[in-house]
C-alpha cells in the first residue's frame, strides 16, 4: 500500500500513469487559464497526437477555467473520431480536469458547474472519484475505456492539504517537488 | 449510533485527501455507483469531494436515529440509474446534493429519472440541496454551500413526510 494524495499533485497522477503505460504514450498538457491559448492549445495538441499517433492517453490539467476550452476539446474529439475511428483509439481523448466547485478562494469561480455541463455532451464518459483510492481504480478503467473519458479531480483536497505526497518511494524526490 | 468523538475524528478524516491506495493494478468499473453505507430511511447520493460533506451529514442524521444509504454516483455519465433506483424503491426518499447551482445541475437529471422510475415508490418530494444559482464572494461562501446542516435539514424533512 503506498500513502497517494491526489488532487494538486497533477504529476503524481502523470507517474502513476507512466508507471502502467509506457511513458512516450502518454501526453501530458498544462492549459492556463488564457482563453486563446486554451482553444489553440488543446487544438494543437490534439492535432499534433492524432498526426503522431503516438500518445495513448492526453492528460490536461486546466488551472482555473475550464469552460472556454471544453467545446474545443470535444469539436476536436468528435471529428477525429468520425473519421479516423479505424485508426485512432478513442481513449486518448481521456481528459482529465480539475473540478472547480469550491476550494475556498475566488468568488466568480465559484459557480462553475463543470459536470452538468460535460454531461451534456454526448458520447462522453463523465468521472468524478470522491478519494484517492477510488480515483486510482476509476483513473485506471478510464485510461482502459475504449469510450472517450473526462475524469473530473475534486480540487477541495488540494488546498487542506497541499504539500508532500507520497506515491511509491523512489518517486518521493518527484512528488515533494510538485 | 456515533458518539461526538468518534464523529470528530471521522470529520478529520473527511478533509484528508490523503488515503492508503493498494500499490497493485486493480479498476473500477465506469457507471457504475457505489453505496458506501447501506441505511433503510433516506436515500442520499452525491459526488466527487461532496461526499465527503455527505457522510457528515448522515453521521448527524444517524445521532437522530435516522439511517441513511449513502450512494457515491462515481460517473456521472452514463450514471448508475439501476443502482439509484433500487435504493429509492427500498427507502422511498431521496436527497440529492452538489455544490454547483441547482438549476439544471446534474442533480435535476436525476431527480426527473428517479421520480419516473420509482413514482410509486417515494414517500415525500425528492430534495436537492445544491448551491444558489448565482456566482458568490468569498464572503458568502459559508452561506452558499449545500454543507452537513443543509443536508441534515433536507433528511428531517423528508422523514417528517413517513411520521
Amino acid at each position: 500500500m503506498a500513502k497517494f494524495r491526489y488532487g494538486w499533485q497533477f504529476h503524481a497522477w502523470s507517474i502513476l500513469m507512466c508507471s502502467f503505460f509506457d511513458s512516450d504514450r502518454v501526453h501530458f498538457l498544462t492549459v492556463f487559464r488564457h482563453y486563446l491559448g486554451n482553444l489553440l492549445g488543446i487544438e494543437v495538441v490534439i492535432n499534433g497526437i492524432v498526426e503522431e499517433l503516438h500518445c495513448e492517453l492526453l492528460a490536461v490539467r486546466w488551472v482555473r477555467l475550464i469552460l472556454p476550452s471544453s467545446p474545443s476539446v470535444y469539436l476536436s474529439s468528435s471529428r477525429h473520431s468520425s473519421s479516423d475511428l479505424m485508426q485512432i483509439d478513442l481513449n486518448m481523448m481521456n481528459a482529465k480536469l480539475r473540478l472547480h466547485s469550491q476550494v475556498g478562494h475566488g468568488a466568480l469561480y465559484h459557480s462553475q458547474s463543470p459536470e452538468a455541463y460535460l454531461a451534456h455532451t454526448p458520447g462522453i464518459v463523465v468521472v468524478m472519484p470522491r478519494g484517492p483510492r477510488c480515483a486510482k481504480g476509476l483513473l485506471l478503467s478510464s485510461i482502459r475505456s475504449k469510450d472517450p473519458v473526462v475524469f473530473l479531480e475534486p480540487k477541495v483536497s488540494s488546498i487542506f492539504l497541499s504539500s508532500g505526497c507520497f506515491l511509491h518511494s523512489h518517486l518521493h524526490y518527484y512528488l515533494n517537488r510538485c | 449510533m456515533l458518539n461526538t468523538c468518534i464523529l470528530k475524528s471521522s470529520q478529520i478524516l473527511y478533509r484528508s485527501a490523503v488515503e492508503e491506495v493498494p500499490d497493485a493494478d486493480y479498476e473500477i468499473p465506469l457507471g457504475k455507483a457505489e453505496i458506501i453505507r447501506p441505511g433503510s430511511d433516506v436515500t442520499v447520493v452525491g459526488w466527487g469531494a461532496q461526499l465527503r460533506t455527505l457522510q457528515a451529514a448522515c453521521d448527524l442524521a444517524a445521532k437522530d436515529g435516522i439511517s441513511c444509504e449513502l450512494i457515491d454516483l462515481r460517473t456521472i455519465l452514463p450514471w448508475d440509474v439501476d443502482c439509484i433506483a433500487r435504493s429509492v424503491k427500498k427507502t422511498g426518499k431521496l436527497i440529492v446534493s452538489h455544490e454547483a447551482p441547482i438549476t439544471c445541475g446534474f442533480g435535476a437529471e436525476i431527480v426527473a429519472t428517479i421520480q419516473e422510475e420509482c413514482f410509486f415508490h417515494l414517500e415525500a418530494p425528492i430534495q436537492r440541496v445544491c448551491g444558489y444559482d448565482t456566482p458568490f464572494g468569498y464572503v458568502f461562501e459559508k452561506h452558499y454551500l449545500p454543507d452537513e446542516k443543509k443536508n441534515l435539514d433536507a433528511i428531517r424533512k423528508v422523514m417528517e413526510y413517513s411520521r
